[in-house]
C-alpha cells in the first residue's frame, strides 16, 4: 500500500517537473499567446488576414537580414553591423532608383530609369564588401565578431552619413523613387481577390535558398561543424578561414538584397535607416532557437522568431503602448530568450 | 635510429601538427560563449521566472495605460 503511495507521489513529482520544464522552455511563446489573447480581447479586428499579411510584409526585409545574421550566430559569433550595412546599401541603391522627373534627385545626370539589376547589384556588392571586412577580422585577424562588427557598424554609418550629406541640397532623405522599382517591391499577386505581396515571396525564396545552403552544401555542414566545435572542425580538415569567409559572403548578399527591398518598402532612406535592425535580426534568431553557444539553429526557427518579434512589435503598436515602454519590453524579451538558451545549455551540461 | 627515437620523433611531429591546427582557429571562438557560465539550473529558473513576471507587469501596465 505504502509502495503504491510512494509511486504515486513520485509520478506526481515527475509530472510537476515536466510541466515546470515545459513552462520554462516555452515561456516566450506563452507570453506571446497571452499578448495575442489580450490584443484580440481589446480589439477583435486584430484577428484578420489583412493584419497577418501586414505583419509578414513588415517582417520580410528584417527576415532576410536575420537569415544572414543567423549564419554568424551559428558560427558562435554575431553581427552588430547588419543594420548599418543595410542603411548604407539602401542609401546607395535608393539614390540610383530616384524618379528621373524628380528635380532634387541625387544624380541629375541619370536621365533614364536604370535597369533594376544595377542598383540591386551595387547594393549586394556593398553588403558583401562590408561583410568580407567582418569576415577577414574574424577569420584572419582572429578578432571576436562582436568587436569587428561594432567597428564596421560605425564605418558603415559614417559612409551612409557622408553619402547622404553629399547631395546638392544637403543631408535630406533620399526619396521619390521610380514606379518600376516601387512596383517590383511593393506590388502583389492577386489570387482570387487575395493580395499576396511580392515581399513575402522574396522572403520565402531567400529562406529556401539559405535552407539549401545550410542543409545541402558543404559550406552549411562545415558551418554547423565549426559552430559546434571549432577545434574539432579544424582537426577534421575543415578550412576555417575559407568557410568563415563563405558564410560572411552569403550574409553580405542577403544584406544587399534586404537593403534594396527595404528602400522600396519604406520609400525614404535617411541616416537613421537600419538603426536597430541588427538587434531585431539577432533577437529574431535567438527567439527562433539559434543558440549563441554556436552550432545550433534552423531556418524555420529563424522565420518563426522574426515573425514572433514582428507580431510583438505590431501588437504593441496596435494597442498604443508607449514606445519607450516598448523598448523595455522588447529588451526584456531578448534577455528572456537568451536566458532560456543558457538554461538549455546548463541543463545539457 | 632506435625504436624509441622513432617514437619520439613521431610524437614531436604530432605535437607540431596539433599546434598548427590550433593556429587556424580564432582563439576567441575556441571557447563557447556560455562555457564560462557556471550557475545552477535552479538559479536560472528563478532568473527566467523574474524576467517573465517583469515582462507581464510592463505589458499589463502599458496596455492599461494606453486603453483604460
Amino acid at each position: 500500500m505504502s509502495n503504491i503511495k510512494t509511486e504515486q507521489i513520485g509520478k506526481n513529482q515527475i509530472n510537476k517537473e515536466k510541466i515546470g520544464e515545459f513552462l520554462l522552455n516555452y515561456a516566450l511563446y506563452i507570453i506571446l499567446g497571452f499578448m495575442i489573447i489580450v490584443v484580440i480581447a481589446i480589439n477583435p479586428k486584430f484577428l484578420s488576414i489583412s493584419n497577418f499579411v501586414k505583419i509578414l510584409t513588415q517582417a520580410s526585409t528584417r527576415g532576410i537580414l536575420a537569415l544572414g545574421v543567423a549564419g554568424m550566430i551559428v558560427l558562435a559569433g554575431t553581427d552588430l553591423s547588419a543594420g548599418r550595412i543595410l542603411g548604407c546599401c539602401a542609401a546607395v541603391s535608393a539614390s540610383m532608383m530616384q524618379a528621373v522627373t524628380y528635380a532634387s534627385r541625387m544624380y541629375p545626370g541619370i536621365t533614364k530609369d536604370l535597369p533594376l539589376i544595377v542598383p540591386l547589384f551595387v547594393s549586394i556588392i556593398i553588403g558583401v564588401l562590408f561583410c568580407l571586412l567582418n569576415g577577414f577580422g574574424v577569420a584572419k585577424l582572429k578578432l571576436h565578431a562582436f568587436i569587428v562588427s561594432l567597428g564596421t557598424q560605425l564605418i558603415a554609418f559614417g559612409c551612409t552619413c557622408i553619402y547622404i550629406d553629399s547631395q546638392e541640397g544637403g543631408a535630406q532623405a533620399i526619396s521619390t523613387f521610380n514606379e518600376k522599382f516601387l512596383n517590383v517591391v511593393n506590388g502583389s499577386f492577386n489570387i482570387f481577390g487575395f493580395k499576396l505581396p511580392y515581399l513575402i515571396i522574396y522572403f520565402a525564396l531567400a529562406a529556401v535558398v539559405v535552407w539549401v545552403i545550410w542543409n545541402k552544401t558543404t559550406l552549411g555542414k562545415n558551418m554547423f561543424a565549426m559552430g559546434g566545435n571549432m577545434e574539432a572542425a579544424a582537426v577534421s580538415g575543415v578550412n576555417i578561414t575559407k568557410n568563415i569567409m563563405g558564410i560572411y559572403l552569403v550574409a553580405g548578399v542577403l544584406y544587399g538584397i534586404a537593403a534594396f527591398l527595404e528602400a522600396g518598402r519604406i520609400q525614404s532612406v535617411n541616416t537613421g535607416t537600419g538603426l536597430n535592425y541588427d538587434l531585431d535580426a539577432i533577437s529574431g534568431c535567438v527567439i527562433g532557437g539559434v543558440s549563441f553557444a554556436g552550432g545550433v539553429g534552423t531556418i524555420p526557427g529563424v522565420i518563426i522568431g522574426v515573425v514572433i518579434l514582428q507580431v510583438i512589435n505590431y501588437s504593441l503598436n496596435f494597442l498604443g503602448v508607449n514606445p519607450y515602454l516598448q523598448y523595455i519590453i522588447k529588451g526584456l524579451i531578448i534577455i528572456l530568450a537568451v536566458s532560456i538558451d543558457v538554461r538549455k545549455y546548463l541543463a545539457k551540461k | 635510429m632506435t625504436e624509441q627515437e622513432i617514437k619520439d620523433s613521431n610524437l614531436v611531429e604530432e605535437d607540431a601538427e596539433k599546434e598548427n591546427s590550433h593556429k587556424d582557429v580564432p582563439p576567441r571562438l575556441r571557447d563557447n560563449l556560455y562555457s564560462k557560465i557556471d550557475i545552477p539550473v535552479s538559479t536560472m529558473n528563478w532568473v527566467i521566472g523574474i524576467i517573465v513576471v517583469a515582462i507581464v507587469v510592463f505589458l499589463v501596465y502599458g496596455i492599461w495605460k494606453a486603453n483604460f
